[in-house]
């Protein structure tokens, strides 16, 4: 093969990988307007009446307090406690809590935020992907950076943050 | 053997480029940011960050740093950057622009323009006005203001035309119960952006929510003129031309432009730095057409430096408004300059709080498919693996 012919089949190649790459037009789904239910309460949207608190496994993610105590102790959970003593159990598992530091959006150093498997619980920043996510408990990810057994959860067009109902088979 | 050193490059190429398209390389902070990942980029950054302090650009890290913070809702984080940077820049300022006579530019330590300078103390306050402290806010946007009287041009209007923080200096004004200066401050931004409702003191007054929204990529520089020395700045263009608002699918109105960094960017003139700059490449050109002597005139460096903030947004917009409080569904719908809707720009946010009781005041980055869910899954948050 003559040099010249080397030189334009290289070129050729990499050009046709880039306009595959960039040229193509990108469609676009966007994110559903529609908003779906809550899975994990914390300070700022508020707690939702009997969700176990996450250090007993469920999914409040409200700071102890005076104010969520009485709902918590009424549904069974640290029952006998005082918000200071719940507070030393969070800090004895090493979670840190909003009277610890604020407005980190769980990116700080215990980050990420503890239904995200961190140790920080200090509410997120609304506006943000990571308030969404820790909200509804679920993030969209890539498909190719998805856990391989997530890889086929498609989200729904209708609903943010749940999953497209299966097609049925005939 | 020729052969075997083409299929040798054909392969290699091949394996790169399959790479680099399928993303199975490492995104850069870069990336992340361009996709509106920001906490990611954040993380991305943190290997990156120089450590020592004299390093050339420490500044310029720590400020793209806190740029992924800021955008990324860590204002914590966010706030103690770019403090920490401005008094860099402050320090690095005061010790004059004489060297650029022998060094080259590139190599020297990072200082920043007025504008980026301005940006910088813009963040800081408005991180601390999202940590709701409005007296430590002030100081950053009256800073921002006299960053921006660094500004070398002969119009006086160019020195203090920065509108943003003008909005946002009135804005604290308001919250700590001087009306006459948030008057003031607020009648400097109309003037300087667009005249309409938000700068008057009765719509701030009447307003509980204050959103700034920035849109597009900030400028950047190139070299041109006699061995590169003369440095300017450019235009990234922003297809984004109109925003609209809406608020539980209620439209609230349109976003109002307060500032364009291009223009900040463009305003700053001619200086000492330049000539000499200029001086060196003149110097460069002609002894590179010396006959005997002409290889030495790679011993001049006369390059500038087109070193800038690369995570500023180009356009930033603002909106104000009552809302009753509670929790609503936030929406940004874009348009392009001949009315066209700009789908792939659009953002929604859930349970977005708006109290009662105090201001909110909320910053919002546009970024093109940032809400894309094409090609995407959803995956737990206890099955996330941790990006550390």
């Amino acid at each position: 093969m003559s040099s010249y012919k080397k030189h334009s089949f290289f070129i050729f190649v990499i050009t046709s990988c880039l306009s595959f790459g960039f040229g193509c037009h990108r469609p676009h789904v966007p994110k559903p307007e529609q908003a779906p239910t809550i899975k994990h309460c914390f300070d700022s949207v508020g707690h939702i009446p009997g969700s176990k608190p996450f250090l007993l496994g469920g999914t409040c993610c409200c700071t102890p307090s005076p104010r969520v105590m009485p709902d918590w102790q009424a549904h069974g959970y640290f029952v006998g406690k005082t918000a200071g003593q719940v507070i030393e159990m969070y800090h004895a598992k090493g979670i840190k809590l909003v009277i610890d530091h604020q407005n980190c959006n769980n990116a700080c150093e215990d980050g990420p935020h503890i239904v995200k498997g961190g140790k920080c619980m200090v509410p997120p920043t609304p506006g943000t992907e990571n308030y969404e996510e820790v909200l509804f408990g679920c993030a969209y990810v890539d498909k190719k950076e998805a856990p391989k057994s997530y890889k086929k959860q498609s989200p729904s067009t209708d609903v943010a943050y749940t999953i497209a109902p299966k097609a049925k088979k005939k | 053997m020729n052969n075997k050193i083409f299929k040798f490059r054909f392969w290699q190429i091949l394996i790169v480029t399959t790479l680099l398209i399928s993303g199975c390389v490492k995104k850069s902070p870069y990336e992340y940011f361009n996709e509106g990942r920001f906490l990611e980029a954040k993380e991305a950054y943190k290997p990156l960050l120089p450590k020592d302090e004299s390093h050339k650009d420490y500044t310029l890290h720590r400020l793209q740093y806190g740029s992924c913070a800021l955008e990324g809702g860590d204002y914590r984080c966010a706030d103690a950057c770019m403090d920490q940077c401005w008094k860099k820049m402050e320090k690095v300022s005061g010790q004059g622009e004489a060297s650029a006579v022998i060094a080259m530019e590139s190599l020297k330590e990072y200082k920043g323009d007025p504008f980026e300078k301005a940006m910088c103390n813009t963040y800081c306050g408005l991180a601390r006005l999202r940590n709701n402290d409005p007296e430590r806010a002030l100081i950053s946007f009256r800073k921002a203001l006299v960053d921006d009287q660094g500004t070398r041009t002969k119009k006086t209007d160019e020195t203090k035309d920065f509108a943003t923080a003008h909005y946002f200096a009135g804005l604290c004004y308001n919250m700590l119960n001087e009306p006459e200066n948030a008057k003031v401050e607020l009648k400097l931004a109309g003037q300087y952006s667009s005249p309409c409702e938000f700068f008057q003191l009765d719509k701030v007054n009447n307003s509980n929510c204050f959103f700034m929204i920035s849109s597009g990529r900030g400028p950047f520089k190139s070299t041109y003129g006699p061995g590169h020395s003369m440095v300017q700045v450019n235009k990234v263009k922003d297809p984004v031309a109109k925003i609209i608002f809406t608020c539980d699918g209620r439209e609230m109105g349109q976003a109002a432009l307060l500032d364009d960094l291009y223009v900040e960017a463009h305003a700053h003139g001619w200086g000492e730095m330049d000539s000499a700059r200029l001086a060196k490449g003149i110097a460069k050109e002609i002894v590179a057409s010396l006959p005997v002597v002409g290889a030495a005139h790679n011993l001049i460096q006369s390059a500038g430096d087109i070193r800038i903030w690369n995570f500023l947004p180009g356009n930033i917009y603002i909106w104000s408004g009552n809302l009753d409080s509670g929790f609503h569904t936030f929406a940004f719908h874009c348009y392009d300059i001949k009315g066209e809707h700009l789908p792939e720009y659009d953002q929604a946010w859930f349970y977005m709080p708006v109290y009662g009781d105090r201001t909110n005041i909320m910053n919002f980055r546009l970024v093109p498919y940032r809400q894309d869910i094409k090609e995407k899954v959803l995956v737990p948050c206890s099955a996330l693996s941790i990006n550390k």
